[in-house]
Parts: C-alpha cells; sequence; structure tokens
C-alpha cells in the first residue's frame, strides 16, 4: 500500500477546511475552534491544526490531503506538512484584499524554499466583486509560470479541476527533470 | 464586477500597477479619511484626476500651471457658451493665449499633481468600476502609470511599506520581463535611473546605494517604486550567478524536498480524479 500527500494552505479563511471536506471521502478529520469574535459573522470556526482528508485511489494507493491552519501559525507548520509532499494547493480569498499581505507571504516562502510543485486558487468566485485570477496575478505578482485557477470550493467539480491541474504541474515538472 | 479594498490592504499605488499591467478601463474611487479622489483610466493609461470632487475648467487649470492669466482666463470665459473644455481650448487656440503643447502639459501637470496627492493617502477605502468612463466635456491627457508609480513613490510617507517591501539590502535585482522596453518609454528622475543603471546582477541594493551615493533609505524609495510598477524584483537564488557555492549549498539546505514520485502514481491520481 503506497501513500501519497497534498497539502491545503493559505490565509485565515480562504476555505481550505471546506476544499477538503468537499472532495474527501471521509469527514475531514479537524481541529476547529469556535472564534470568540468572528470578523465575518458567516464564519464561527477556525483550524486551530490541521485538516485531513482521504481519497482512495485503487487498492494500492491512497491520497491524503491535509490542510494548514489560518490565523498566522503558518511559518512553522507549513515546512513540517511540505516536507515529501506531491504538491500544494494555495488557496486565496478572492473577495477578501485584507488577506493578500498574508498571501504575498506565503507564496515568497514557497518561491524561495520550497521544491515542491504548487498552483495559486482564486477562491470563492461565486461571490460578487470577487477579483479574478489575472488580477490576482497581478495584484500578488505571482509568476507567469505558476498557474492562478478559479474556484468554488463548495463546488466538487470546481475542486476537482484543481486538483487535476495540480497533477498535470506535478507531470510537467517530472518531464523538466528528465 | 467592481474591485473594491482598503488601502491599508492594497494601497493606491498597487492598484495604479493593476490597472496599467492589466490594461484596464474604468473609474477609481478613492475615500480618503477627510477627501476624496476620482481617477478615469482608459487601456491602463491614466487620462484624468480630481481630488476632493474639483471639475476645474480648463482656463482654471491653466491658470493654475501659470500659462495663463487670470485676466486670460476670465475673458475666454466670457467669450464661451458653456463650460465644455473643446470650446475652451478653441478659444484659447483662436486668442493665442495657448498653443496645443500648453493645453496638453497644462492638462497633464494637472493630473499629475492630482494623482500624487493620493500617493500620501494610507487610510481609506476604493472602488474601481470597470468599464465606467465619464469625464464629461473635460480634456484629457493620456498618461503613463509606470512614471506615475515611480515618481509618485517618492512621495510615499510609510518608510515602513519599504521596509516591508526590501527587509534586506544583500539581494539583487531583476528586471522583469519587458521592462526595458516600458522603461525607455518613462520619464524618470536622475537618482532613478542611476538605480536602473546598476541595478542586476552585478550589484546587490547595498552596493547600488554605496555607487549611487543615495543613502538606504533613498534606495530603499527608489527601488520599492520600481518594483511597484513592476520593472524591477528581487532576484531569486537561482537567478544570481555568481552566488558562492557555500551560498548555494545554505540555500539548498534551507529548502524543503516534495516527494518525487513515478509518473505511474500520478497517472492513477489523475484517473480516478477525473471520474469522480
Ligand atoms: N461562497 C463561498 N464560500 C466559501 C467558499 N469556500 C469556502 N467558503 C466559506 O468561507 C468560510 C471559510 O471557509 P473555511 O473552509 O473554514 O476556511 P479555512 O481556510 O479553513 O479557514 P481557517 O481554517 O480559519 O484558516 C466558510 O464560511 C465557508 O463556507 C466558496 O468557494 N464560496
Ligand atoms: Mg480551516
Amino acid at each position: 500500500m503506497q501513500n501519497v500527500k497534498m497539502v491545503v494552505t493559505g490565509p485565515f479563511s480562504a476555505g481550505k477546511t471546506q476544499f477538503i471536506h468537499t472532495i474527501s471521502e471521509i469527514d475531514v478529520v479537524s481541529t476547529e475552534r469556535r472564534l470568540s469574535h468572528p470578523a465575518d459573522p458567516d464564519k464561527s470556526q477556525t483550524t486551530v491544526a490541521m485538516d485531513f482528508g482521504r481519497l482512495t485511489i485503487d487498492d494500492d494507493l491512497i491520497l491524503y490531503i491535509f490542510g494548514t491552519p489560518g490565523q498566522r501559525r503558518f511559518d512553522f507548520m507549513w515546512r513540517i506538512l511540505s516536507q515529501g509532499t506531491l504538491g500544494l494547493v494555495v488557496l486565496l480569498d478572492s473577495v477578501r484584499p485584507d488577506t493578500f499581505r498574508e498571501a504575498r507571504e506565503i507564496l515568497n516562502t514557497f518561491q524561495t524554499y520550497a521544491d515542491v510543485p504548487y498552483v495559486v486558487v482564486a477562491n470563492k468566485q461565486d461571490l460578487p466583486d470577487a477579483w479574478s485570477p489575472e488580477d490576482l496575478r497581478v495584484a500578488l505578482r505571482i509568476p507567469r509560470a505558476i498557474k492562478v485557477l478559479p474556484c468554488v470550493a463548495t463546488d466538487r467539480e470546481s475542486v476537482k479541476e484543481v486538483l487535476l491541474q495540480l497533477l498535470y504541474t506535478i507531470l510537467e515538472s517530472m518531464d523538466g527533470d528528465s | 464586477m467592481a474591485l473594491r479594498g482598503n488601502l491599508r490592504d492594497f494601497s493606491a499605488t498597487q492598484m495604479l500597477n493593476l490597472i496599467s499591467v492589466a490594461r484596464k478601463s474604468g473609474t477609481l474611487d478613492i475615500e480618503g479619511v477627510d477627501t476624496q479622489a476620482r481617477l478615469l483610466f482608459n487601456q491602463g493609461k491614466l487620462l484624468y484626476a480630481a481630488v476632493g470632487g474639483q471639475d476645474y475648467r480648463l482656463t482654471e487649470v491653466l491658470q493654475r500651471a501659470g500659462k495663463l492669466t487670470e485676466a486670460q482666463s476670465r475673458a475666454i470665459e466670457a467669450q464661451a457658451s458653456s463650460s465644455g473644455d473643446r470650446e475652451l481650448a478653441w478659444l484659447l487656440l483662436r486668442a493665442g493665449y495657448a498653443s496645443r503643447s500648453d493645453i496638453i502639459r497644462g492638462v497633464r501637470a494637472h493630473i499629475l499633481r492630482n494623482v500624487f496627492r493620493v500617493f500620501e493617502w494610507s487610510a481609506g477605502t476604493f472602488v474601481f468600476e470597470p468599464n465606467r468612463l465619464s469625464f464629461g466635456d473635460r480634456i484629457t491627457v493620456p498618461v503613463d502609470l509606470a512614471t506615475v508609480i515611480v515618481a509618485g513613490s517618492r512621495r510615499l510617507r510609510e518608510a515602513d511599506s519599504f521596509r516591508e517591501e526590501l527587509p534586506n539590502l544583500d539581494v539583487h535585482l531583476r528586471f522583469t520581463r519587458g521592462a526595458g522596453s516600458r522603461l525607455r518609454k518613462m520619464r524618470m528622475g536622475l537618482d532613478e535611473w542611476r538605480v536602473v543603471s546598476l541595478a542586476g546582477p552585478r550589484n546587490t541594493v547595498r552596493e547600488i546605494s554605496n555607487q549611487a551615493d543615495l543613502s538606504e533609505d533613498q534606495v530603499r524609495r527608489i527601488v520599492y517604486g520600481l518594483m511597484q510598477a513592476d520593472l524591477l524584483h528581487v532576484a531569486l537564488p537561482e537567478e544570481v550567478p555568481e552566488a558562492t557555492s557555500s551560498d548555494r549549498r545554505r540555500k539548498e539546505g534551507a529548502r524543503v524536498r516534495g516527494q518525487r514520485p513515478s509518473r505511474n502514481v500520478i497517472t492513477r491520481l489523475i484517473d480516478r480524479i477525473r471520474q469522480l
């Protein structure tokens, strides 16, 4: 039996838990805690340690999907979580420019330190006034070589497409290596 | 689809760069702490800028720019049947009070003066409405936004943003793709040109500061403007050719390695997810 893993990261409230929940075949094992003073009335919980979802591929291959916690505890967690991962999904909240700064810090860290294929995801595209993937690319200075994909994390087809795009990126990076 | 935000999170400079790079057209309304501004764009160029609800007639603009006396301005306005700029311009040309280039330069100076004021605002909110453009009968002059950003950054108050963007001076800078042709079209000050000519793999930012005889904060400010205008960025470790091997080893050691699975594993994942 072989296990492989992917990691979903991004700023506070970007939709990481939702993304994993939408695709996982098990209930997301997560460590949510109620927010004592939610900035957003719809958001009552935040992830404090990490999320964890699973997808059985076939008789001897399982994909685990981990989600990092938001709330700026990212710096020490991401190293541990990214070690030995197939690839990373960096989720952005397309309607919250107040999280762009944190998103840029995350992206800068990857560009400097991570030899891991990744895609950037403009989540919550269903909301009015969502910034488009192309505007987010410019706003966050995401290099052309990195995909910025539109997504609605509550929609299974949309999440599937993101995972497929990440897998294609991983295949391309293998071509580059050989 | 409007773009909304707060200047604290996404600065006016960043917004101008987005409009420039994405070649957007529309109206940017900024609500500052005690005054507002309206900026109009076409295809990524700034066309008009008004602060505090002002809506100056061409004669007022030229008078403020020192290109027209008060008496000339009054005489022209008395002849005009409306306050539309086109008629005023025609009357000015006919009276020989201003040339076509006086008018363009005067309007351009007025636009720049207004947009530069916005750079001083660090608090407030903005809304960009794409494709909405209305400036009545005002004469507009297209202004290159990279020029505005580089010059405007000199007026930024917040030294914090420079330090945040460029915490470490011992880094190299790299020109972004297409920067060369954009730079040739820009109007920049001498200090900016010196920094541009020294940037690249040969010098770190600290070395640029020494060679150009600029203080660290001055260099930070200029580099910040060039970075905001998407002309330069900090080079990644692998983009610096002469990094010593020990440097490189140290950087390699700090890097996090992903899992290198077989191609077969990835294609199985793809097949399964497609079927979901
Ligand atoms: N409309 C919309 N809402 C979404 C989408 N994705 C997530 N949400 C909502 O956004 C809120 C935050 O989602 P979470 O999944 O908790 O975000 P998170 O990234 O796990 O948050 P932290 O763990 O606190 O960092 C929830 O109310 C979700 O239902 C989306 O694509 N569209
Ligand atoms: Mg969560």
